[in-house]
């Protein structure tokens, strides 16, 4: 199945899509994504995609980023002018975010630059993620050595 | 630290502390914690109160104790930081109490523990949080 994602103007607030890693909830602006792809069942996702105009792009597992182990990855978000695709476990929902919250100080470690901040969405509060770390990622060293294989993630899971 | 002045005294597990009561904003029930991932692993997650997003700190972790017991409250306390000053949340694992006492230097040397009050014949670990979530972010 693949989704075009074109939310509706809002004055409301920021389009977002709210996507799962296993338990774990996460806030994507929807500027940021061009389509959402289901994977293959039970396959590891795959090293490239495809856009619509046929070019290659790198896939991004996103579990290796933020370090959440033993996550089903059966979603794809394609963004859009990143030039990479993210694979994710599901798509929860859109939803309009009235106000991002700067992550409090005592965060100091890697997470200052993974998120632009924390979003309260259904009075949940979930990391509003910065794009751009799926692109940096695709640029740096190999998976084994991506940040979150580095460092120690408390995801609270 | 001399002269007499209030205090929150609670229990962190078994160990009996103290924090200056000018620096606790709140005490309230335990919230929802929000977890996600992060690296600063002295923060178990955030809570949100009055529409503010505060972190909420393993206090057990940074006392280097044993075991961490179930949070009775949350205490939300002032912390300075880089200049700035932002809400903070320890869990509580007891009864707590806003007590006048003496300060003592305290026993032992350890980050963040900066003095010793005695109360109704007890000891609590007098704890300055700045010093203690600094100590515990240098990790």
């Amino acid at each position: 199945m693949t989704r075009r994602v074109n939310p509706p103007p809002s004055r409301r607030g920021e389009p977002v899509v709210i996507f799962r890693l296993g338990s774990q909830r996460f806030i994507i602006a929807s500027a940021e994504v061009e389509e959402i792809r289901d994977l293959p069942p039970g396959n590891l996702p795959p090293a490239v995609a495809t856009r619509g105009n046929g070019r290659p792009i790198p896939v991004i597992a996103a579990d290796r980023i933020f370090g959440v182990s033993s996550v089903k990855l059966e979603q794809l978000l394609v963004l859009k002018a990143r030039r990479v695709a993210v694979a994710i476990s599901q798509i929860e929902g859109m939803a309009e975010l009235r106000e991002i919250v700067a992550l409090p100080r005592g965060f100091h470690g890697l997470e200052r630059s993974w998120y632009r901040g924390l979003g309260l969405v259904r009075q949940q509060i979930m990391p509003v993620v910065n794009a751009a770390i799926f692109v940096e990622s695709a640029a740096g060293p190999p998976v084994a050595d991506a940040p979150a294989e580095r460092a120690k993630v408390n995801s609270g899971a | 630290m001399t002269g007499e002045e209030k205090f929150v005294v609670f229990p962190a597990g078994e160990l009996p502390c103290a924090v200056p009561a000018a620096s606790v904003a709140e005490l309230t029930l335990p919230q929802e914690v929000f977890t996600f991932p992060h690296t600063s692993s002295e923060i178990l997650g955030v809570i949100l109160r009055r529409g503010r997003v505060i972190p909420l700190y393993d206090l057990a972790g940074l006392l280097k104790l044993q075991a961490s017991a179930p949070a009775h409250y949350h205490l939300i306390a002032h912390r300075h930081t880089a200049g700035v000053t932002e809400l903070a949340a320890i869990p509580v694992s007891g009864e707590c109490g806003l007590v006048s006492a003496d300060v003592l230097a305290a026993k032992q040397a350890a980050p963040g523990v900066v003095g010793e009050l005695i109360w109704e014949s007890r000891s609590y670990q007098l704890l300055d949080l700045d010093q203690l979530i600094a100590a515990g972010s240098a990790e």
